[in-house]
């Protein structure tokens, strides 16, 4: 992490995008969960990224939680389903998971450019006068 | 810390300079006998930075080692972390081939000098 500095940077960069693809993943999987009016719906995951501790890259802070009251559909056929036929689904956008996997994506294989160019940055150094 | 190529220009610290001022003092009266030899010198700056440059070298090895055994046994998250690694230690042992051959050819060049 100091001689090579940049690539320990973009590393930390790497790791906090790969956690934000695996939220998004989390979600996208638990789009369609039903659970009863009386019990919680899944709650959306949303990576918080902060700078990192040591001033070097990126870390995740922690994780927050989408709405737990979920969306109420009125699906009596649905065996969870209370006496008045309501059932919760949770409050998540298929639409905004994608995007915000195609963001999450993208900026992992920027940072792993920067990974790439830094090596090859610091191979040109080390070639310096060969 | 900051740049990978202070290192070479610590190479200035081996220069033959010092030696030859040595040798002014044998010239005079005697008093100092020798200025090269068991005394730590100027020199031994130098040699804590290789010592200290060595052992991060063979710490970003060990950290490349160990994420490839937990490449192997399934244990590691992410694998762009072990490349990331590996890509270090492979940085850092080319840089300290790179010192190691300056070095050396320094020191022929010297050996090459015809008085």
């Amino acid at each position: 992490m100091s001689t090579f500095n940049a690539i320990g940077v973009a590393g930390s960069g790497v790791t906090v995008y790969r956690k934000w693809l695996d939220a998004v993943s989390d979600n996208i999987a638990n789009i369609d969960n039903v659970s009863r009016t009386s019990e919680k719906a899944f709650q959306a995951r949303y990576v918080v990224a902060q700078e990192a501790a040591d001033g070097n890259g990126a870390q995740v802070g922690g994780v927050a939680f989408g709405n737990a009251q979920g969306i109420l559909t009125y699906d009596p056929q649905n065996p969870l389903a209370d006496s008045k036929g309501y059932v919760r689904r949770p409050d998540i956008d298929l639409g905004g998971q994608m995007s915000q996997m195609m963001m999450a994506q993208r900026a992992y294989q920027a940072n792993l450019a920067v990974v790439d160019r830094a090596k090859d940055s610091y191979t040109a150094a080390i070639n310096l006068g060969k | 810390m900051t740049s990978p190529i202070s290192a070479i220009s610590g190479l200035s610290g081996v220069g033959g300079i010092d030696a030859l001022q040595g040798v002014d003092a044998l010239s005079g009266t005697g008093a100092s006998t020798g200025g090269a030899g068991a005394t730590p010198g100027p020199n031994a700056d130098f040699g804590n930075l290789l010592s200290k440059g060595l052992e991060s070298v063979q710490a970003s090895q060990n950290k490349a080692d160990n994420l490839a055994v937990q490449v192997a046994d399934g244990t590691l998250k992410d694998p762009a972390q072990y490349t990331m690694a590996a890509n270090e230690a492979s940085l850092g042992l080319q840089l300290t081939v790179a010192v190691r051959n300056k070095a050396v050819e320094a020191f022929q060049e010297i050996m090459r000098m015809q008085a």
